[in-house]
């Protein structure tokens, strides 16, 4: 039996996990799956005479999950600096009339 | 704030926002901007980009400037190095995330991939909702989990909501550390009473999967709602605290900051995080924080201790086998309660003292024929329960007699007939309360787990599970039940009870009998009670806490729209709490009998609805009808074309003559407005002699949802005898006749309907 941790980092929450999972277990040799979306990373525990390393990353990576190193999103092609920061030297906020109402005998009973 | 949790959350909210953006595109390929978009039966299109945007979203192509927006909300991950202030980041970035699992959401719908499928689960249906583990042993493989919670649910849900039995919801994201630690976060939130929404995984598993493979019932009736096995599926319970600032807050989409701010003061909510927590669950969290709610998480992550956007710390780790206790349950126990600390959810608890869990939770419990260990009422016997005042000294507090043999003398599966005659004194209590602490009966013993009760007086139902009897349970608990709970809830007016079960066929056959005189007494003091006779009438103002502005005027042939408060059981709240929101409204001087207007409440409802109502009538839909809070039974809305009004109920989805269908027009209906021509009311109030009386009462319905008509037929009928038509009802039409004005009228002509005849109603 053999065991191999992959870090994937397309695998960055839970339905990434179950799509994962659903696509090695199946797999001839494959006897088990822990995938971890916190880690981004899978361990898999297979028989290396049912299949390989080299068969499962290319599992993986034609479904989208190849392994590798360099964080998936290091900048979001949609982030933007808050405009906020640009237009306003000194940021003054004053308390909304609704806060205090809300906030006073809202259960008054 | 933390660092790592804002660059976990804003990576999160860009990943699935693009991840949202890349199937929005692929559905403006595969199905064209005009394919339509939506959760079922509601109101509220895509609640939380509703509220939060203002944007109905109808079609695929709807959705590209809320994309659009989204993108707006992402900002850069915090730098290394450089100290920026990035809670406001982290928050935008979180409100993206809920719009983004929206989209993802609604998408999901039109690809067939949403309510998630999950062999052993049936789809929530609208009156009978229910995904129980028991259709997996009938073989189902093609079940699905819940989805979206639809408006009839939340509407039903609202008085409990309300009036503190439902304290508040709790979002478990996640897989616990073990089935039996999953049981009993479960149980110990629903001792409580507080709504349970399921949704993630860790690893590939759920806390659904623990629920399902240990034989927790799981759907509406139990408060346990499965939405999905992925993270994602937590939008829906956002949607559900979204919609009820909707429902009942009367707050329109894209009023963003006051529908936050009525999620943080008025839904206690929190997200428990069980297992780890990737970026999504801090980005989802993130998006909760925005409402006010905080997260608690039972493994090791950074806390956010400072308050303001939530009540108290906005994010807690305890992890879980760090909190002190003996073993794992006493840690589960211990989590939840922490959970409910740091909401500030406000519980009200009452210790029964039998040998089975109990809570409003289990009210829902069905005891199915494989489970029975006993019956009572129903095919094969009877069972019946009636509670009456005596003098103090007459009553030994706290005793219960079981005259008879037990459940131990009745074989397996087997029914006897039982008496349940539980007997009250006190120094405030009236005759008039006794049939309302009478009808308590039925909430008090379906509370515990494993005890099922239908019905009441003398079409008594009760079902007692094998588990309930292997624990212990036996008929004298039932007594125990009744004590505890009298004293907890109506302790006002009850001051000592006792209970006798009777099982001895001649004593049940003569106590019956003593018990029917005593029900047709109150029946005919009921059908004589009239507001012609009363000096007062009473308010309802629970809703205040979710409609603000909101006031119910509760007359003796008014119920409460709600159909839960009638003119008695208002009088007994006041009794038990004085300052509660039942008040005694003194009628004042008579302004106008047909219209029903008094002074006395037309003052109160000036004064109690913030000056936003000026003027309400009690007997009329077209001039200053009563307001509505978002709790009603039925909505009644004028058909001009048809000269009469049109009835829809809670539990009918179809379409309505007016064009839209009950949830559309409950948003005209509800929120404290008042709107001529439309009013929500509880379906009790059908029956009176005051129904639209200045506006030609009974017989000005012309159609009317067929649920109405199947579940109160008796009612119905002799309200139509008294409007002096009996075959008024078969001259009313219903949506298996039709649907559209025209088909209407021409049904209404064919069939003679009085309306057609009778004065223009505008």
């Amino acid at each position: 039996m053999e065991q191999i941790t992959l870090t994937i980092p397309a695998l960055w929450a839970d339905h990434h996990v179950t799509s994962v999972k659903r696509l090695l277990s199946p797999i001839s040799g494959v006897e088990n799956v822990f995938a971890s979306s916190a880690f981004k990373q899978v361990m898999v525990e297979f028989d290396a005479s049912k299949t390989s390393q080299a068969a499962l990353v290319k599992a993986l990576s034609d479904a989208g999950y190849a392994p590798g190193t360099e964080a998936v999103v290091a900048e979001s092609p949609f982030a933007t600096p808050d405009p906020a920061w640009e237009k306003l030297g000194q940021r003054v906020t004053t308390t909304n009339p609704i806060d205090l109402q809300l906030s006073g005998e809202f259960r008054k009973y | 704030m933390s660092r790592y949790i804002a660059t976990s959350a804003i990576r999160g909210a860009m990943n699935i926002a693009r991840e949202a953006d890349a199937l929005l595109q692929k559905a403006l390929q595969d199905k064209g901007a005009d394919a339509k978009v939506g959760f079922p039966n509601t109101a509220y299109f895509l609640p939380t980009i509703l509220g939060l945007t203002g944007r109905k979203v109808e079609t695929v192509g709807d959705l590209v400037p809320v994309m659009e927006q989204i993108k707006t909300y992402l900002h850069p991950v915090p730098a290394q190095a450089r100290w920026t202030p990035y809670l406001g980041e982290t928050l935008d970035g979180g409100v993206a995330t809920l719009l983004a699992e929206e989209v993802l959401m609604g998408l999901g719908f039109l690809y067939g991939d949403q309510p998630e499928k999950m062999p052993g689960f049936h789809l929530a249906q609208a009156a009978a909702s229910f995904t129980s583990p028991e259709f997996q042993k009938d073989g189902d493989g093609a079940g699905n989990l819940n989805g979206p919670i639809d408006d009839i649910q939340l509407r039903s849900w609202g008085i409990q909501l309300v009036d503190g039995r439902m304290p508040g919801f709790a979002a478990v994201v996640g897989c616990a550390k073990s089935n039996e630690v999953a049981v009993k976060i479960i149980r110990e939130l629903q001792r409580r009473n507080i709504l349970i929404f399921l949704a993630g995984n860790v690893n590939g598993r759920s806390i659904i999967h623990q629920l399902q493979e240990e034989g927790i019932e799981m759907g509406y009736d139990t408060y346990i709602v499965p939405f999905g096995t992925d993270t994602r599926s937590a939008i829906y319970a956002l949607g559900f605290a979204t919609r009820s600032a909707l429902t009942f807050g009367g707050m329109k989409g894209g009023q963003a900051r006051e529908i936050l701010l009525y999620n943080k003061y008025r839904v206690f909510a929190f997200v428990l995080a069980l297992g780890e927590v990737d970026d999504l669950k801090y980005a989802t969290a993130a998006g909760a924080i925005s409402y006010g709610f905080p997260a608690i998480a039972d493994t090791v992550i950074p806390e956010i201790h400072p308050t303001g956007v939530t009540q108290y710390e906005h994010v807690i780790s305890m992890p879980f086998n760090e909190i002190p206790g003996k073993d794992d349950l006493e840690r589960a126990e211990k989590l939840v309660q922490r959970c409910i600390e740091v909401r500030g959810v406000k519980i009200k608890m009452t210790e029964v003292p039998i040998p089975v869990p109990y809570g409003s939770a289990f009210e829902g419990e069905v005891v199915r024929k494989a489970d029975l260990r006993f019956e009572s009422g129903g095919k094969h016997s009877r069972a019946f329960e009636y509670l009456y005042s005596l003098p103090m000294e007459k009553i030994e507090d706290g005793k219960v007699t079981v005259l008879g043999p037990d459940l131990d003398q009745v074989e397996e599966g087997g029914h006897m007939d039982i008496g349940i005659v539980a007997e009250v004194a006190g120094r405030k209590m009236q005759e008039d309360f006794e049939p309302v602490l009478e009808r308590q009966i039925h909430h008090f013993v379906n509370g515990a787990s494993g005890i099922q009760h239908v019905g009441q007086r003398d079409i008594t139902w009760i079902r007692i599970s094998k588990a309930a009897y292997d624990k212990g349970f036996r008929l004298g608990d039932l007594g125990k039940i009744l004590h505890a709970r009298y004293h907890a809830d109506f302790g006002a007016i009850v001051d000592k009870i006792q209970v006798t079960i009777y099982t001895n066929q001649a004593d049940v056959n003569t106590m019956l009998q003593v018990a029917r005189e005593a029900y047709n007494k109150r029946n005919v003091r009921l059908a004589n009670m009239v507001d012609e006779q009363v000096d007062e009438f009473y308010s309802c103002t629970l809703c205040q806490s979710f409609a603000p502005n909101h006031v119910c005027v509760v007359s003796p042939e008014r119920v409460g729209l709600c159909g839960a408060y009638s003119w008695l059981d208002c009088k007994a709240s006041f009794q038990i709490n004085p300052t509660g929101p039942n008040q005694p409204i003194p009628k004042g001087q008579q302004i106008d009998p047909v219209k029903g207007y008094w002074k006395g409440p037309v003052d109160f409802v000036y004064q109690n609805s913030h000056q936003q109502v000026e003027n309400v009538s009690m007997y009329s839909i077209m001039e200053n009808p009563m307001t509505a809070c978002g709790c009603f039974e039925c909505i009644v809305m004028v058909i001009p074309e048809a000269n009469g009004v049109m009835v829809l109920s809670r539990e009918d989805t179809s379409m309505s003559p007016a064009g839209m269908t009950f949830s559309t027009l409950a948003g005209m209906a509800g929120g404290g407005l008042q709107t001529p021509g439309i009013m929500g009311v509880g379906k009790y109030y059908l029956t009176s002699k005051k129904f639209l009386f200045s506006d030609g009462g009974f017989k000005r319905i012309v159609w009317m949802s067929s649920v109405l008509k199947q579940t109160m037929p008796e009612e119905l009928k002799k309200a139509a005898e008294l409007a002096g038509d009996p075959d008024l009802l078969a001259k009313v039409a219903d949506e298996t006749i039709c649907t559209e004005v025209p088909d209407l009228v021409a049904f209404l002509e064919s069939k003679g309907h009085p309306a057609l005849t009778m004065d223009p109603l505008m």
